[in-house]
């Protein structure tokens, strides 16, 4: 039961991942703003990286580089979100702070990855880039709300690619960082399928709401 | 009795759910809590949009005031006194060489008099002195006397109510909406019979102005400067203007001023 839940999720998972690529695909036609159009390189990496662990999972094919594939794919996704948080920076001060935040955990991340054993799982590197995110999201939308409240936010992209990190951080980002501690105490991550299965939801919760930010981005046609 | 497996499976989707849940209250907040900021911003701008065209006009009523005021006093104090100097001559003229005086002169010093009676009322008209001493009333009462004296137009006041005191800036404004109705009724309306009721309401300063003219269609005129005129001076004091015309039959006019412009 508790294999077939992980299943589950895993599978809704790379289904969302799949739905936000093609939605993704879908925002190169038409005028939509660059900063989205951007979304199709970090949907093609989270499929090509979904790709070997769906294999992995459905035909118990193993592969070695799993781990470390899954380790420097954070590097790239964790850049490219902080870049997109950065653009999205209204003022001068606020890209200073936002890349102040990146360059510090970028450099702790590489640390971690090169000091820790690359074909395990790092959970601490992906802890300090869901911290890194949280603050980032947080700033964001201080921002938005102190700044002239001239936006729809229901039909507003920004707003919900920021939603979707922070959730998916705020969630995460616990779990990643006790995980060490709870080895400590011979706990296995893998034994309890809260701690193993939540940091799978709060992906999918963030790639529902790229999908709706993705929605909204789509040029509207008038009705017949 | 649950196996500690399917005690796990439960609480994980108490707390997807409980997660969920969270997420969309949280979302639902912030976008209401931001609409909410919307729509207070948009309030004030447009308050401060419709404070700021309330300024201008009045700023412009003012200025136009002072030109009407500089006219009057030059017509009064420049060209009336020179017309009155050019007759005084020409009736010299006429007591010295009773004899030999054309009729051409006779005529030219009727015009002259004309002339300077229609200074005189001009000059009234645009002064506001009289106004601020008298009162809006009573200024009504001497344009509809100028206007009776001609054979075309009986013009009707009608004051009813208790009299409320303006300012004089507030009075100034209202005796020229209605000059302006009644210049426009005299230039275009071709009517005979022209009403004016002024009815001080307990709540509100009432105004009808009541032609039996030819009437128009308001699509027409709608931009015309007379009818806009009206309008805006009205809302410079929060007012509002309704016209109604049947063709053939006549205009009326009600125009409803706030005691209080708040």
């Amino acid at each position: 039961m508790v294999k077939s839940i992980s299943y589950f999720l895993f599978d809704l998972q790379c289904l969302t991942i799949l739905i936000s690529f093609f939605f993704s695909l879908r925002m190169l036609i038409g005028s939509t703003p660059r900063i989205i159009r951007l979304f199709i390189l970090y949907n093609t990496v989270a499929v090509l990286v979904m790709i070997p662990f769906f294999l992995m999972t459905h035909s118990y094919t193993f592969f070695y580089f799993g781990n470390s594939l899954n380790n420097y794919s954070l590097v790239f996704g964790y850049t490219f979100l902080s870049y997109m948080l950065i653009m999205l920076m209204p003022d001068k001060k606020s890209h200073v702070i936002l890349k102040m935040n990146y360059f510090l955990s970028i450099t702790l991340i590489l640390i971690l990855l090169y000091l820790m054993d690359s074909n395990k799982i790092n959970y601490l590197a992906f802890a300090t880039s869901h911290i890194s995110l949280l603050l980032s999201s947080i700033i964001y939308l201080h921002k938005l709300y102190n700044n002239i409240p001239d936006k729809n936010l229901k039909s507003y992209p920004p707003f919900w690619i920021v939603i979707g990190i922070l959730f998916c951080s705020v969630i995460s980002f616990p779990l990643y960082l006790f995980v060490d501690y709870l080895r400590f105490y011979n706990i296995q991550f893998q034994d309890f399928i809260v701690l193993s299965n939540l940091p799978v939801f709060s992906y999918i919760v963030m790639h529902v709401f790229f999908i709706k930010a993705f929605l909204c981005s789509l040029p509207q046609h008038k009705m017949l | 009795m649950f196996t500690s497996t399917t005690q796990n499976v439960v609480i994980f989707i108490i707390i997807v759910t409980l997660l969920m849940l969270l997420i969309i209250a949280f979302s639902s907040i912030l976008i209401y809590n931001y609409q909410r900021r919307k729509l207070d911003y948009q309030n004030g701008i447009n308050e401060l949009t419709s404070r700021y065209e309330s300024d201008i006009l009045k700023s412009k009523i003012k200025v136009q005031e002072q030109t009407f005021q500089n006219i009057s006093r030059e017509i009064h104090d420049n060209i009336g006194q020179k017309l009155t100097l050019a007759k005084l001559h020409l009736n010299q003229i006429d007591e010295i060489k009773a004899g030999q005086i054309s009729t051409e002169i006779r005529d030219v010093v009727a015009m002259l008099t004309d002339s300077i009676s229609d200074l005189r009322d001009l000059s009234r008209s645009m002064s506001s002195d009289h106004i601020a001493q008298f009162g809006f009333v009573k200024a009504l009462e001497n344009e509809i006397f100028h206007l009776n004296k001609t054979i075309h137009h009986q013009v009707t006041l009608r004051v009813t109510g208790e009299s409320v005191f303006f300012s004089t800036e507030k009075e100034i404004i209202i005796f020229r909406i209605i000059q302006e109705a009644l210049t426009n009724i005299v230039k275009h309306a071709a009517a005979s019979k022209i009403l004016l009721d002024l009815h001080f309401r307990s709540d509100l300063f009432f105004i009808t102005i009541q032609d039996n003219g030819r009437g128009f269609s308001l699509e027409k005129v709608i931009d015309s400067n007379g009818i806009n005129n009206i309008i805006s001076r009205a809302e410079t004091l929060k007012g509002s203007t309704n016209f109604h015309s049947i063709l053939g039959q006549g205009t009326t006019l009600t125009i409803k001023i706030p005691y209080n412009e708040e």
